[in-house]
């Protein structure tokens, strides 16, 4: 738990569908030096992510949210 | 806390009170205050607990007995009132907060009063979730944040603690 606390103290956070999408954004952000600045969360499906988006807006704390999604094959639906 | 106790003993709520002390010490079987009859200040409490033949000093038995029996005590004599307790969760072990909840619930229902109660623990933000569930009980966490020297309160409902407590989502 107190790895979870130390994350929470970085206010940036980007949710993202999945394992993968949490795996691609994290070797991502480690090119670029930015993974210690912003902590993926892994919603574990796009129901749940949008499900708990209010919540996730109340963080304390937080600065900014990002949110990835999949286009699949009907981006608009999204 | 003596006074408190002498204002509910041998009625109903003393039964209540032992109960919620068997949530930490399972083999409680009584309670009473012994010391100086002229001062209420330097009565203590003692308790009996079952397999032991003499009854025992209850700060002896940890902070989680002591915090108990002064929530129990607070309960008990704030009928029809208010309760404010800050810091509730000191003292309780993580395990037992559902159950402390719990008892707060029933005793709050029992005796029309309404508990108000400060934390900033993530153990005890669980436990009131888990007591909430458990009967379907009225809860609302009302988490205050300090937005640059402006207190904000946000309400959430039983729907909205439940989510934050199974996404781990840091409120405090």
């Amino acid at each position: 738990m107190s790895d979870e606390i130390r994350e929470d103290r970085r206010r940036n956070y980007l949710l993202v569908e999945g394992n993968d999408d949490a795996s691609v954004f994290y070797h991502l952000l480690r090119t670029h030096q930015l993974h210690e600045r912003i902590t993926i969360v892994d919603k574990k499906g796009i129901h749940n992510l949008l499900a708990t988006l209010d919540e996730e807006l109340i963080r304390s704390g937080l600065e900014c949210l990002g949110i990835v999604i999949d286009a699949d094959v009907d981006p608009t639906a999204r | 806390m003596a006074r408190l106790w002498d204002d509910i003993a041998l009625t109903d709520m003393e039964k209540e009170v032992i109960a919620a002390l068997r949530l930490i010490a399972p083999g409680t079987a009584g309670l009473n205050f012994v010391g100086n009859a002229a001062s209420v200040a330097e009565r203590t409490p003692i308790v009996k607990i079952a397999s032991i033949a003499e009854p025992i000093p209850l700060r002896s038995m940890g902070d989680g007995m002591q915090r108990m029996l002064g929530v129990a005590l607070a309960l008990v004599n704030a009928r029809d009132g208010l309760l404010l307790i800050d810091e509730i969760e000191n003292g309780i072990h993580y395990a037992v907060q559902p159950d402390l909840w719990n008892s707060i619930f029933y005793l709050a229902d029992q005796l029309n009063v309404q508990v108000l109660a400060t934390t900033h623990s993530w153990d005890c933000l669980e436990g009131f979730k888990e007591a909430t569930q458990r009967k379907k009980r009225e809860g609302l966490l009302i988490r205050l944040e300090n937005r640059k020297g402006r207190l904000v309160a946000t309400i959430l409902d039983e729907q909205r603690l439940n989510v934050i407590t199974r996404e781990r989502i840091e409120v405090r």
